[in-house]
């Protein structure tokens, strides 16, 4: 449990979460990754050591660069993310019937 | 009736299926008419820009649960009235640029007044599916959040 506490505040913060998608995208290093934010790259490197810590990333090192993927399997793992985005939907769609009634309604 | 997700490992799609009690075409209408989508999308939902025809821009913008403001932008691929409609989408809003997933909403016949709706989207990779699915990068990231905030609390 303690581990899974630390995924979720992990990815509580909208930086983090910004590395996550980005770096999803391919492996990159971690001056890459701060290049593409306004926060220094202190900051970054903290963040990526939050996520790292948490395995959400794989660490590389290649020559004397740091190199960063995600680790698809923890990911994957925190199974209940799939029902949030299921519930979204859901709810969207709920919306979608009671606009059917209505238009049903008013023919 | 209720929503199923699908997304298999090895895979770079998510589907999502959907029963509704209503005809093809009055599916097909609230999901293409612009005056019918600001209904059922998020409260702070706005269109920019909204041409649905084949080849025709769109725009879209939403405030996330951070403050910020994010958005969708691209093009319809293909309309077929109560149909089909493929469209490319990609997510505005993030600090970097990020490849546009392809998505093909379908709409089967079950009966005169049930319709079903299947929506397919394609990532560009595995990881990005699973960014997506997993992180709420599209307009999920509003209620994802707010109940992952809560769900943190709940850890305190």
């Amino acid at each position: 449990m303690e581990t899974r506490r630390d995924v979720f505040q992990a990815i509580a913060d909208p930086t983090r979460r910004s590395i996550l998608i980005l770096i999803s995208a391919g492996t990159l290093g971690a001056g890459a990754i701060a290049e593409n934010f306004d926060s220094s790259r202190q900051t970054i490197s903290k963040h990526i050591q939050i996520l790292n810590e948490c395995g959400l990333l794989v660490k590389e090192q290649k020559g004397r660069e740091i190199y960063y993927h995600i680790n698809s399997q923890n990911m994957k793992e925190i199974a209940d993310f799939i029902e949030p985005f299921r519930e979204l939907w859901e709810a969207k769609f709920q919306k979608m019937d009671k606009i059917i009634d209505n238009l049903k309604n008013t023919k | 009736m209720s929503t199923e997700i699908t997304a298999e490992n090895g895979k770079q799609d998510i589907w999502i299926q959907r029963h509704f009690e209503a005809s093809k075409s009055l599916v097909f209408r609230i999901l293409t008419e612009p005056d019918l989508i600001v209904q059922w999308q998020g409260h702070s939902f706005a269109i920019k820009s909204y041409d649905c025809k084949n080849g025709g821009f769109y725009e879209s913008s939403h405030i996330g649960s951070d403050g910020n403001t994010y958005g969708f932008k691209g093009v319809f691929h293909e309309i077929i009235p109560d149909e089909r409609i493929i469209k490319t989408s990609e997510f505005l809003g993030l600090p970097f640029k990020v490849i546009p997933t392809l998505e093909i909403h379908s709409l089967e016949e079950i009966n005169t007044d049930q319709t079903k709706l299947t929506i397919q989207i394609i990532c560009n990779s595995e990881e990005v599916r699973d960014a997506m699915v997993q992180h709420g990068m599209q307009q999920q990231f509003d209620s994802i959040f707010s109940k992952l905030d809560s769900l943190i609390k709940s850890f305190k």
